[in-house]
């Protein structure tokens, strides 16, 4: 297929942002699985990601073929390298939503635990910020995508909240012990999935500035 | 697009510091010796003004690229640097070009020498319809007189540094016609080496040749940037960013921006470099 290379790089976008939309779907539907200890929506993310993982894999090889027969530099290079990353990155998103679908599951045949706040405050939150990142992302906005990395302290301390909680509530109730390691590693889980909506807004704000700021990087 | 009246240039190599990213800091900013420096250099032919106010500083044992559409004036003050235009009876230049102190545009210059010190490669490989010894010893004999072990001993090390000897080593006496075109432009390089200069400048030394002539000729630009400052006119974004350290692009004759090629090709200071370089116009 020729090279046209801002036609293919504006289908690319198109494609990187409904990669998104399917991801912020999953993540939705995960975190309404939480909330609601919702079993069979649990299942439906477990068994449903491979459509994320084909689109994923088809925007690596246009960018691939991208970087092949049409030598993007400056913008187009970034723009290139950026959609690369956060294709992936979504990718990994969705992987750490099928694995909370798994503990969930677990968790459903253990003794009930009720909700801890901070996760359901976790919930809430790594949803906004991720749909935080997918707006910064459709609108090239690379100062959406500096609130994102603020906004990601404070997914950290509610993980936080969680370690405490389980130190508090193992002792309290030892038969909760299983249960509540899993909602520890579901926490981790989104918290994990924090840092890589803030790793997006990174690799957003070398697309629009050449500015890298991954990894600790001055901004 | 169309105004010659240039955002002010972002060179120079004491910006570089600034503008090169620690990644790829290491090389980039040692410190550079400044081999040609251009100040508030215009030229003209006739009443065309080709160059407007160029600043420029050129380092020393570094590939420098000068890229930009046609009529830019990137060859204009390529042919300045060792006063090839003063074979043009309308073009003139005023300002400053200095070479290690020296301004070269100073009537007072000693041209001969300068070309001695300056040597010059151009498009179409251009061997004399002599020997491939001959070829290589022609300048140095011009120069001075040497003794035939000397002169062979010559023309044997600026073949080799030319990275031509393997190939002809056995026909030294053949014509240079009978080359291949990238060869003849390697015997075009030697013949340059073999006068000394501390300056090689080439203009689109590879236009004319194939992808792996052209690939032997990048190959020895690389080698070479550790004895000479070399300065190549290129059309080839590819090739300006594959063998050059530094990258200086030009517009309706006045130099736009200059900085480390990195940089020009993935975070451009200017809007006219990013569209030309992305190959939006040009």
């Amino acid at each position: 297929m020729p090279v046209d290379l801002e036609t293919n790089l504006m289908n690319l976008r198109r494609d990187l942002l409904a990669l998104g939309a399917k991801v912020e779907e999953k993540l939705f539907q995960i975190t309404d699985a939480i909330l609601n200890a919702d079993v069979a929506a649990a299942r439906d993310v477990r068994n449903g990601d491979g459509e994320i993982d084909h689109d994923d894999l088809a925007i690596e090889e246009e960018c691939v073929r991208l970087l092949a027969l049409a030598t993007p530099v400056a913008t187009d290079l970034r723009r290139v390298l950026a959609m690369m990353r956060i294709s992936g990155e979504f990718e990994r998103i969705a992987d750490l939503s099928k694995g909370i679908s798994k503990r969930i599951i677990r968790v459903s045949s253990m003794p009930a635990v009720r909700l801890p706040d901070p996760l359901e405050e976790m919930c809430h939150s790594v949803r906004q910020l991720f749909s935080k990142s997918l707006r910064a992302l459709a609108d090239s906005d690379a100062n959406l995508a500096r609130e994102i990395r603020r906004d990601d302290d404070r997914l950290d301390e509610l993980h936080k909240s969680m370690l405490v909680w389980a130190r508090e509530e193992i002792p309290r109730d030892p038969e909760s012990t299983n249960a509540a390691i899993e909602l520890l590693a579901i926490a981790q889980r989104l918290e994990r999935t924090g840092d890589i909506a803030v790793s997006v807004a990174g690799n957003l704000i070398y697309l629009v500035e050449g500015r890298v700021v991954r990894h600790g990087a001055a901004d | 697009m169309s105004s010659p009246q240039a955002p002010e240039p972002t060179d120079h190599v004491a910006a570089k510091h600034a503008a090169t990213s620690s990644a790829t800091a290491t090389e980039a900013t040692k410190p550079t010796a400044i081999c040609i420096r251009c100040r508030s250099l215009n030229s003209w032919y006739g009443d065309f003004q080709a160059l407007h106010s160029v600043e420029l500083d050129i380092p020393e044992n570094r590939v420098t690229a000068f890229i930009g559409p046609s009529g830019c004036g990137k060859s204009t003050l390529l042919r300045w640097f060792n006063r090839m235009n003063d074979t043009i009876p309308s073009a003139r230049a005023d300002g400053e070009i200095t070479l290690d102190g020296e301004n070269v545009l100073d009537p007072r210059c000693d041209v001969v020498d300068l070309r001695r010190r300056v040597g010059m490669v151009f498009q179409k490989p251009n061997p004399f319809p002599k020997s491939i010894f001959d070829n290589v010893a022609y300048g140095p004999r011009l120069h001075r007189r040497y003794s035939r072990n000397d002169l062979a001993a010559l023309v044997e090390q600026s073949l080799r540094r030319a990275a031509i000897w393997d190939e002809v080593k056995d026909r030294l006496d053949q014509s240079a016609l009978g080359l291949s075109g990238g060869q003849q432009q390697r015997l075009c390089i030697a013949r340059a080496i073999a006068i000394g200069p501390e300056v090689l400048l080439m203009d689109e030394p590879c236009s004319a040749l194939d992808p792996r002539s052209t690939a032997a000729i990048e190959d020895l630009i690389r080698n070479l940037r550790d004895q000479y400052t070399i300065v190549i006119v290129t059309h080839n974004m590819q090739q300006a960013a594959r063998v050059s350290d530094r990258t200086a692009f030009f517009y309706n004759g006045a130099l736009i921006e200059s900085n480390e090629t990195d940089m020009i090709f993935t975070n451009p200071g200017h809007r006219e470099t990013e569209d030309y370089v992305s190959g939006r116009f040009g």
